[in-house]
């Protein structure tokens, strides 16, 4: 045998335990394998030597202590569980009410028809619209009517007849006399937010359109000219001069306010007639 | 309804009133038993039996006396609570020192992940030998005896903390608790021949460790 396996079997002896006769004659010839053997003779003596650690007194007090707290905190989890014997039929029930209330509702997009709900919001914003429209005719007319009675306050007047504007759409806004829901717009703008944003559509309803009366010149050289037209003509031109508005007020005094022509360039091709004449009307500045 | 023999199986249960008859203490078995009926007694009589030893051994393994009291307890709150699950082929101080290895492996590899810095990096080995933490002993020269004594024992304990954990337990059951290999073998759920390799390989780090001492 050789050291190793002396070496092994020193290993494993117990304490106080002697090795056999042939590791015992092992030892007798071979110098590292006893010194080897005093060495952890002495080395097993001094972790021997450490002792046992006691608990402490009150080890026994502070485990029941700590078992109490465990059979507690049992305790809950299990009543928490067991006083709950409907829960399993509560959640069954929600469930099923859950399902049923899916269906119902699956089944009414199914059978409804295919209406977006911003096609429904336009729909009715278009309704609105045409209300408003009517709305806006109403007051033109009124607007209308009160200019041709003298009696209203705000009268518009020109000097020169051909010349003479008229408001015909949104009359209302520009005289100054507002609907009541369009008042508590224009006072409480952060209602806004809160409140739909309502646009002046003109796909939906006339734009202010400034209509001056033919003159005679024009109407005299047009020879055959359809009568709408003519109406474009008149839609088109617009006074190169600015207009003039008389307001009388109620002690009787007369102001003029003159307010100053928009040019969006047709009246640059109008008062070109000659290098910009359309090929399919003979009439003077018509487009 | 049973009728009660003696002030014994009156203090134990039924279920070690054999061995109370022949007049030798209850064994474990007998005692857990007892437990699973609900004898308080019986049980106290268990941690009586094992309190110190489950300290002890835990004690050495992490080399921290409130945290093995901590977890000698959990031992024992462990060993109650699975009174019911309890079998009775492996002996039961296999079964609670094994117990006790798992929780104090816990405690260790806890510990271990809480360190953020390891000095012991610097002084690292080389690549694929044993990771094995720095702990110079301290070589002043002492004037009392009994100092003397108690910082051989402080540098033992704590070069037997350095161990790693696999070697720890092996050789703290084995030349501390005194343990034979066939039981720490069942404790550690390993056979044999890796024990006695395991012991063989902790003896030669500690015999390095404290050298000055042998």
């Amino acid at each position: 045998m050789d050291c190793k396996l002396f070496r092994q079997e020193f290993e494993t002896l117990n304490a106080g335990e002697q090795p056999g006769a042939q590791a015992q004659a092992h030892l007798n010839s071979c110098t590292a394998c006893r010194s080897f053997q005093s060495e952890r003779l002495s080395l097993r003596q001094l972790i021997g030597s450490l002792g046992t650690i006691t608990a402490p007194p009150d080890f026994d007090f502070r485990l029941r202590a700590r078992l109490a707290a465990a059979k507690s905190a049992e305790g809950h989890s299990f009543h928490r569980n067991r006083f709950a014997p409907g829960l399993k039929a509560i959640t069954v029930a929600a469930s099923f009410a859950l399902l049923i209330t899916a269906a119902i509702i699956y089944r009414q997009t199914q059978s409804a028809p295919a209406t977006n709900p911003a096609t429904t919001q336009q729909a009715a914003t278009t309704g609105e619209n045409k209300r408003q429209a009517e709305q806006n005719a109403n007051n033109s007319g009124q607007l209308a009517n009160n200019s041709q009675n003298k009696e209203a306050a705000p009268v518009a007047e020109n000097t020169n007849p051909s010349r003479t504007g008229e408001v015909v759409s949104q009359a209302g806004r520009s005289a100054g006399k507002l609907t009541p829901a369009q008042a508590s717009r224009r006072d409480a703008p952060h209602k806004a937010e809160r409140s739909p944003i309502i646009s002046n559509d003109f796909a939906l309803r006339s734009n202010p359109t400034v209509l001056t009366p033919v003159r005679p010149t024009a109407t005299a050289n047009t020879t055959a000219s359809p009568t709408n037209e003519e109406d474009a003509a008149t839609l088109l031109r617009v006074s190169s001069q600015p207009v003039r508005i008389l307001l009388h007020d109620r002690q009787g005094a007369m102001r003029s306010v003159s307010l100053e022509r928009v040019v969006f360039g047709s009246q640059s091709f109008l008062e070109r007639p000659v290098q910009r004449r359309p090929v399919a009307s003979d009439a003077e500045g018509i487009w | 309804m049973s009728t009660l023999t003696s002030i014994d199986e009156l203090r134990y249960g039924t279920a070690v009133q054999r061995a109370v008859v022949a007049d030798e203490p209850p064994t474990d078995h007998a005692l857990l038993e007892a437990t699973r009926t609900g004898n308080e007694e019986a049980f106290a009589e268990l941690v009586a039996r094992y309190r110190n030893q489950i300290t002890s051994y835990i004690y050495r393994m992490t080399n921290d006396y409130d945290g093995a009291v901590d977890l000698a307890q959990e031992t024992f709150v462990r060993v109650y609570q699975a009174a019911e699950r309890y079998h009775s082929s492996y002996a039961f101080s296999t079964y609670i020192y094994r117990i006790a290895t798992n929780l104090a492996i816990s405690e260790l590899r806890k510990r271990k992940r809480r360190k953020l810095i390891s000095l012991t990096g610097f002084f690292g080995a080389t690549e694929g030998a044993e990771e094995r933490e720095f702990n110079p002993p301290d070589v002043r020269p002492l004037q009392d005896a009994e100092l003397v004594d108690a910082e051989r024992r402080n540098a033992v304990a704590r070069a037997i903390t350095t161990l790693p954990e696999k070697y720890r337990a092996p050789l703290v059951l084995r030349d501390v608790e005194g343990k034979s290999y066939e039981e720490i073998a069942r404790i550690l759920e390993t056979s044999e021949g890796t024990i006695k390799s395991r012991i063989s390989r902790a003896r030669g780090f500690l015999r390095d460790k404290l050298k000055i001492y042998l």
